[in-house]
């Protein structure tokens, strides 16, 4: 575990080192595009919920909702869009094999691949946001809250992994299925507005849009010291069960059936 | 015509590689529409007021999924790299045109996805208990008029920001801040009719409403007959200004074009 992390660090270190070395033209270019979507979000946001409103969540809840999304959408395009991106193209041009020959778990080394930096912007002003949307609207704010709130974030972004690792994984059966790596993200909208919201639908898709959702709304409920319905617990815990047991099998599957585009 | 249909062909060929991807491309492209309809069946569940019956929402995100489709490209993205690597070269001494092989590729692409795209729609259209909208004959007809229109703007606009790479490094910026305002104007996330009153107004005079919402909009039957034919108009003026600009974009590249190594 320990090494793991140290592997980690390094390979996030590296790339933001790399990035801050690049001309500020290229990543005051890349900020911008980053910001235009985050204020995309914000003002499409904005437009819902001053028309539209969500059972069991009042205004001030659904902008820590919304920032709650930013966060962690950003957190997951950092953490893992290029992981993502690069194992396909590895996978179909052969040099995945290089991966699997290192003395380390091929998941580790394919996946995280480091992020941009406009990535890291982006969530750290969507923290500053999540700050004012608790100082404006006078949010009591628990450190036990906060505790919840990072661990409940973790494990989101531990369930978003699985759910990629899955996807990409059909590349080593099925080769060059590059639209794989986006649709892990097709989903945003699914998990930008609360689990309430999605109540009276049939089961079916009750079932998938409440565990999107749950990404976010968990953390949330968790940080505005919300009580949270038994049902949507037990869903999330079998959600991170679930996606973890799938992502292991796929990606072993996966590796069962690989060959080689180099061999 | 025989270089397009020669182009055509190779590219069909080509796309079937890949089938599978294509396949996962069609399932995925219905997840936003899909899953935006199912929040606006959660708001109007709610009792909020909705600008839209039930089964008009069905019907714009199930149509949005097809005419989606066919005003998607990704073009500017592979030419932009072509030009930085100097691979445009070879396009430069072809006796046939660059645009003409963008076109082939894209409309083989879009006619596959399509026909994966179809079983995926009658499925959901199924579950949604979608109903046709009775529209008169000759508003079908400008439908499918509007759409192809809406798909060749959306085409040139794309091969045109993928030529401003022959002055920027990377046009993916330019590819980038269009998208954002492609998703907010062109109807894809929200209706356009849900925008406050000023944006609806400003969504008039931009292209983006004329490569999605505009069809959309027809197959509503929420336009009148002046607003029908003043839409159409611009959109067919603003194909024009685009094809225009992409031929003008391309000279002023080519002449300004040098490539290492080649």
């Amino acid at each position: 575990m320990r090494r793991h992390l140290k592997i980690f660090y390094r390979i996030y270190s590296a790339r933001l080192g790399k990035d801050l070395s690049l001309p500020l033209f290229n990543q005051f270019f890349q900020i911008i595009g980053s910001l235009c979507f985050f204020l995309l979000h914000l003002y499409s946001f904005g437009l819902l919920i001053g028309k539209f409103s969500f059972p069991g969540w009042t205004r001030s809840d659904m902008w820590v909702l919304l920032f709650t999304f930013e966060i962690f959408t950003y957190l997951a395009f950092y953490l893992y869009w290029r992981g993502f991106n690069y194992t396909v193209r590895d996978i179909n041009s052969g040099s995945f094999d290089m991966t699997l020959t290192k003395p380390v778990t091929s998941r580790l080394l394919t996946f995280f691949r480091g992020g941009g930096f406009h990535n890291i912007f982006c969530t750290l002003l969507g923290l500053v946001f999540l700050m004012g949307a608790f100082i404006y609207f006078q949010i009591p704010f628990s450190f036990q809250g906060l505790a919840l709130y990072l661990l409940s974030l973790v494990s989101g972004l531990w369930i978003m992994y699985c759910w990629g690792v899955s996807f990409i994984s059909l590349n080593l059966k099925y080769g060059n299925l590059k639209s794989t790596i986006s649709a892990v993200f097709q989903v945003q909208e699914a998990y930008k507005y609360p689990s309430t919201a999605y109540d009276k639908l049939s089961l079916g898709f009750w079932i998938i849009l409440s565990s999107l959702s749950l990404l976010t709304t968990f953390p949330a409920t968790l940080l505005l010291s919300k009580p949270l319905e038994f049902k949507l617990v037990v869903l999330y815990i079998l959600v991170l069960i679930f996606s973890t047991v799938i992502a292991h099998l796929t990606w072993s599957l996966g590796l069962r059936h690989y060959s080689s585009a180099s061999s | 015509m025989r270089a397009f249909l020669a182009y055509f062909r190779v590219s069909i060929t080509d796309a079937l590689e890949y089938r599978g991807d294509i396949l996962l491309y069609a399932i995925s492209s219905v997840m936003l529409p899909v899953t935006s309809l199912l929040l606006w069946f959660a708001v109007t569940d709610s009792g909020s007021l909705s600008p839209l019956s039930r089964s008009e929402f069905v019907r714009y995100y199930l149509f949005l999924s097809v005419v989606g489709v066919w005003v998607s490209n990704w073009a500017a993205y592979f030419i932009s790299r072509d030009i930085r690597l100097g691979k445009i070269s070879s396009w430069i001494i072809k006796p046939a045109s660059f645009t003409l092989y963008q076109a082939g590729n894209n409309i083989s692409e879009k006619i596959l996805k399509t026909i994966y795209l179809i079983p995926v729609i009658i499925a959901f259209g199924f579950i949604f208990r979608f109903t046709w909208p009775s529209l008169a004959l000759y508003k079908w007809v400008l439908f499918g008029l509007s759409v192809a229109l809406a798909g060749i703007l959306a085409f040139l606009i794309d091969i045109s920001i993928g030529f401003l790479a022959f002055w920027l490094e990377d046009s993916n910026s330019v590819r980038e801040g269009y998208s954002i305002l492609h998703l907010i104007f062109s109807g894809r996330i929200v209706p356009l009719f849900t925008l406050p009153v000023v944006l609806q107004q400003a969504a008039i005079f931009l292209p983006f409403r004329y490569t999605l919402s505009l069809p959309l909009e027809i197959m509503l039957d929420k336009l009148s007959a002046p607003q029908l034919f003043q839409g159409l108009l611009t959109q067919i003026l603003f194909v024009f200004a685009a094809f225009y600009l992409h031929k003008k974009i391309w000279r002023l590249g080519i002449k300004k074009y040098s490539a290492s190594g080649n």
